[in-house]
């Protein structure tokens, strides 16, 4: 009995569905968080007989049967979530493709949407930092510092840092690092909100004051762009076709049973 | 033995192996670009059938005899005998049938045939017409004339005929569109109407999909699996740039066009087989010519599995029920054979 083989791969890719479903609906609060989708792919084909049939052509005749699915990927929907106005300094949200640098300890680089920066002070100096105390890199790939008696930081839609002296004077701090891929879908999670590049994301490319389009917005921050309505009703069909397949789980055990009462 | 218990037991085979196809659909009905398998039977050739006490008679005379000939719509024939049978060569030995309905095919002869989605009749794989010597009938014009010296007499100590059962024929693709469904994923496309976005295997091969699931892997446009998607000038180099593509294919580049997808129809589908990983590919000697395509190309959206659920778990009760009947049928031979053995024999 194939079917009992290929319902079962069907119940593990739903399961995988479900899974993805699950993480999605639990980061609904999550800023900046992106929704996932699972991808399945067929598994394949064998010809059902030994004998391979050919017709008059001398084509084999279609008696392929296929062992079932699997999933290939999950894809990422990069689409702006909706902003939330926090009026804290030092959140800020990216409205438009984009990702904020941020250094890990080991000087390792990250990527991240999620713009609700601190500031953590060390001494007379102070640092623009993540929550989990990461720096948030500027376009020289450095951190970035805010010299003691400095107030009022405000940061413009281009990304640039100002920040008022005690001569009241605006004074240019740097500019945050905003990075975009040529392909998003290909960065790798790490948590955190964190994304790393890989070799299907492409190496990040530094997005120039003069030509971009993404605007930063300070005092915002995005919210998760899960559609709570969408992963309900896919977590209806994802529930439905699990259903399905150990229905056909079932109805190849009772064929199996019938066979087995043929004999009295 | 009884012959009613083997033939039972056909049925058992074929709604096995229609389960297996049914639970590939019923598996993959999450899969983008999925199409589901039909899997078709037939019943075994009529064969003759003759009495236990046969006396020796002459063999196939050629009478004349009334055929009904009628000229149905779409190039179809039937024809009808009142005596003696139309002999058909299946891949299974000859079947002696009183019916048949027949196209006449590119190369002339006479065959039975299928009809595809599109209402188009289909030979490839299907029986000849033969006369009594074994030889394909073939030619256009007067069909009465040739069907007329072709129907076979059998002597008569031939009672009838009978099928010996059913058996597993063949698959088919349903390419019917399935339904599509928003995702906002740069990369994803879906293609409206009839049509296959063509992808270069890993040997250099041509490879068809309806999956539009798609990833840039080193600056190229790629599937899911870093598999070239084809243009019409090769693959497709993306660079660093936004990608837009057109309803017509024109894949766009920070607003400079830099290929057209190359998205084909395909005449003759039913020479496309699945190679798994949502893939099809042309069979060897595979007839088959590339049309230009009709249809649009969506951004954003993906085309969902065409497996309709309703219908697979109505598949589903049927075969098991047609696979339950067929069971009583050889339990009911065998309490035959049973009485037969212990009590006729009984004192």
């Amino acid at each position: 009995m194939r079917a009992l083989w290929t319902a079962a791969t069907g119940m593990r890719a739903q399961q995988f569905n479900i899974d993805t479903i699950a993480n999605n609906l639990s980061n609904v609060n999550t800023t900046s968080y992106k929704t996932q989708r699972a991808e399945f792919k067929d598994l394949f084909y064998v010809t059902l007989k030994r004998a391979n049939i050919v017709d008059e052509g001398g084509r084999p005749v279609n008696l392929e049967v296929g062992h079932g699915v699997m999933p290939v990927a999950t894809k990422r929907d990069f689409r702006t979530g909706s902003f939330i106005e926090t009026q804290n300094t030092f959140d800020f949200a990216l409205d438009g493709a984009g990702f904020f640098a941020v250094m890990l300890p080991n000087g390792d680089i990250r990527y991240t949407r999620d713009g609700s920066f601190k500031l953590s002070v060390d001494g007379d100096e102070a640092y623009i930092v993540t929550s989990e105390g990461y720096y948030v890199l500027s376009e020289d790939e450095d951190v970035i510092t805010i010299e003691d008696g400095l107030k009022d930081i405000t940061v413009d839609e281009l990304g640039y840092i100002y920040g008022r002296d005690e001569d009241d004077e605006l004074v240019e701090i740097g500019r945050l690092m905003i990075v975009n891929f040529l392909n998003p879908e290909g960065l790798q999670s790490v948590g955190q909100n964190l994304y790393q590049a890989t070799d299907a994301s492409g190496e990040p490319i530094l997005l120039e004051a003069e030509e971009m389009n993404t605007r930063v917005i300070q005092g915002y921050l995005e919210a998760s762009n899960v559609q709570v309505v969408d992963e309900m009703v896919k977590m209806i069909t994802a529930q439905r076709a699990y259903e399905i397949n150990s229905k056909t789980i079932t109805t190849a055990d009772e064929m199996m049973q019938i066979v087995n009462n043929i004999k009295r | 033995m009884n012959r009613g218990l083997y033939i039972g037991a056909t049925s058992l085979l074929t709604n096995q192996r229609r389960l297996d196809v049914l639970a590939n659909n019923l598996a993959n009905i999450n899969t983008s670009g999925y199409k589901k398998d039909i899997s078709l039977s037939e019943s075994f050739p009529e064969k003759l059938l003759a009495k236990v006490s046969r006396t020796p008679e002459e063999g196939n005379i050629p009478r004349t005899n009334e055929i009904q000939f009628e000229e149905l719509p779409d190039g179809v024939y039937r024809a009808r005998t009142s005596d003696g049978f139309f002999v058909m060569e299946t891949p299974l030995g000859r079947s002696y049938v009183k019916e048949i309905e027949f196209v006449v095919d590119d190369e002339g002869y006479l065959r039975t045939f299928y009809k595809n989605l599109n209402a188009e009749n289909k030979t490839d794989y299907e029986n000849y017409v033969i006369n009594g010597n074994g030889e394909r009938l073939r030619g256009e014009g007067d069909l009465v004339n040739i069907l007329q010296g072709s129907v076979y007499y059998p002597p008569s100590y031939v009672i009838g005929t009978m099928s010996s059962g059913v058996r597993f024929q063949k698959i088919y693709i349903d390419f019917t569109q399935g339904q599509l469904t928003e995702t906002g994923g740069k990369l994803d496309f879906a293609l409206k109407g009839d049509g296959f976005f063509k992808i270069q295997g890993e040997d250099g091969e041509v490879l068809y999909t309806r999956n539009g699931s798609f990833a840039v892997t080193n600056g190229y446009l790629t599937d899911i699996d870093g598999r070239p998607v084809l243009g019409q000038n090769g693959q497709i180099y993306l660079g660093n740039g936004e990608i837009e593509v057109s309803q017509n294919g024109e894949v766009i580049v920070d607003g400079q066009v830099v290929d057209i997808l190359d998205i084909v129809d395909i005449d003759n589908k039913e020479f496309l087989r699945k190679r798994g990983d949502n893939l099809f590919y042309v069979v060897e000697n595979g007839d088959v010519q590339e049309l230009p395509f009709q249809g649009e190309v969506l951004q954003g959206y993906l085309e969902s599995s065409n497996m309709d659920p309703l219908k697979g778990m109505v598949e589903m009760i049927n075969l098991l029920r047609e696979f339950e009947a067929n069971q009583r049928v050889i339990r009911m031979q065998d309490e035959m054979l049973e009485r037969a053995a212990n009590e006729i024999g009984k004192v």
